[in-house]
């Protein structure tokens, strides 16, 4: 599993540093924007921490590595269990930075509340798109886990861009309760996933 | 102990049915042989447990390969059609992966061969020629100190030079009587070189699975006129085909007439003849 990890960690930087900079950019600039103008801007980073690691199987089906890989001393479910665990800590490493960069904009102005849904509600963002590609791609192939992504991104964009109002400024009983709901409801898929993800391609036949 | 049985094994396609038995003894070296399309991959995969058989078994270093066959792949070693590595690597970025999978990863070895084989360390991998890239897939496959070598069409891409060198490599590899190695080939002259075992593979059949030696012994090669041809029985004839001089056969010493003696046979040109069973003339 070490060496899977560091396999990707390699293949990130050189595949991903693009990706990564657009990050850093979108981090930057929601210091600046408020995030309930511009809420894409402020789930982006997360979003991508999340799918980084699902982009790397595509090359992977294209190097052949998913062949090699089934040939080495590694069982399925392990190597299902790394692109789960890779994409958790990709997601946490930007989650993690988005919430520091908006504690710094929301706590001075005294909105713990709104900076305590957002925690909330951006895993939703982080864990779903990889919940939802990862036992698709795997089992099925990286051209059906793209469409897939391309549906989701904007399905998820598009509610994350209307429910915005929602989360931010209106620190009610019921949206504290939608946001926690929410951050349950994304880990549970997440979890869920991975255990099907470990069914699903265990039956693959590369 | 057998370093592979593979017993009724059955894998169908499409278009395509594989059916084979097939034992590697330890200690030797096990040649596949068969064109395109003829289930050396299919047998390769079936073999490391890539692919689940409609029927039969397989025993690798005594463990039946359907089930806790993980740990055995420490004591593997693969070289795929395609390596399959990550084209950003370098062969040492590569190093510190495989390490990170394999127990028995042996940096030192893999060092060795990399120096041994002339693979640049620093370049990445989709920098590589094609037989730079099939030299550090075989310096991966052997670093762990592997017991079985399963190689498929690791010689293709390589100049005669590496690839005498390789076929070198893999002989020093099974001077331990624990060692053993599955080679898949179509250049059948190096497996000529190396090999205990020949098997011919064609269209998911085995054609025959034989010492090199006794091959040697018991198929041989006569050119004969068109009338002394005709004469022979044709039990003894495992192929022919027509020359300007008459006909240059493939047969059977043993059921040769006194007074016709045949020549040493290639492997290749058995091989080719077997499969054209039907140009018998």
């Amino acid at each position: 599993m070490k060496g899977l990890l560091k396999k990707d960690l390699y293949m990130i930087w050189a595949y991903g540093r693009m990706l990564l900079l657009i990050s850093a950019v979108f981090l930057a600039m929601s210091a600046f924007v408020p995030a309930e103008e511009n809420f894409f801007i402020v789930i982006y980073p997360v979003l991508l921490g999340g799918v980084l690691p699902v982009t790397l199987l595509s090359y992977d089906e294209r190097f052949g590595w998913n062949r090699y890989c089934d040939a080495l001393p590694l069982s399925r479910r392990q190597i299902v269990n790394e692109r789960f665990l890779m994409s958790l800590l990709s997601f946490l490493v930007l989650y993690a930075l988005t919430l520091l960069v908006q504690a710094v904009v929301l706590l001075p102005r005294g909105r713990a509340a709104d900076l305590g849904q957002l925690a909330a509600v951006l895993p939703c963002f982080g864990l779903l798109a990889p919940a939802i590609m990862l036992p698709i791609t795997l089992r099925w192939g990286v051209e059906k886990g793209r469409l897939v992504y391309y549906f989701f991104i904007g399905a998820l964009v598009a509610a994350g861009m209307i429910f915005s109002k929602q989360i931010f400024g209106v620190s009610s009983a019921i949206t504290r309760w939608g946001a926690a709901l929410v951050l349950a409801a994304s880990v549970l898929v997440f979890a869920a996933s991975w255990l099907l993800s470990q069914r699903l391609y265990e039956t693959r036949e590369l | 102990m057998n370093a592979i049985e593979i017993q009724g094994l059955e894998k169908h396609y499409a278009g395509f049915d594989l059916k084979l038995d097939l034992t590697l003894p330890q200690g030797c070296i096990l040649g596949l042989v068969g064109e395109n399309g003829a289930g050396k991959t299919t047998t390769i995969k079936a073999i490391l447990g890539m692919l689940r058989p409609d029927a039969g078994t397989i025993r690798v270093l005594g463990q039946d390969n359907g089930k806790s066959f993980v740990p055995v792949r420490e004591d593997i070693g693969v070289v795929l059609d395609e390596p399959g590595f990550p084209a950003c690597l370098t062969a040492v970025q590569l190093g510190k992966v495989l390490a990170g999978i394999y127990r028995n990863w042996d940096a030192a070895a893999y060092a060795g061969y990399l120096r041994q084989l002339a693979v640049p360390t620093d370049k990445k991998y989709q920098d590589f020629s094609r037989g730079m890239k099939m030299k550090l897939a075989i310096a991966a496959a052997l670093s762990h100190h592997p017991k079985l070598l399963v190689l498929d069409e690791p010689t293709s891409g390589l100049d005669p030079v590496v690839r005498d060198e390789v076929v070198g490599i893999f002989s020093e590899f099974t001077r331990d009587e624990e060692h053993a190695v599955l080679i898949s080939s179509h250049i059948v002259s190096d497996l000529e070189k190396l090999c205990d075992y020949i098997a011919f593979l064609h269209k998911g059949r085995l054609l025959l699975c034989e010492e090199k030696d006794a091959l040697r012994e018991e198929y041989g090669l006569v050119q004969l006129a068109k009338a002394d041809f005709a004469a022979l029985d044709p039990a003894a004839v495992v192929g022919s085909r027509a020359t300007p001089y008459g006909v240059s056969a493939i047969v059977r010493r043993e059921a040769l007439p006194a007074g016709i003696s045949a020549e040493p046979v290639s492997l290749e040109d058995l091989f080719v003849v077997m499969v054209k069973g039907e140009e018998k003339a």
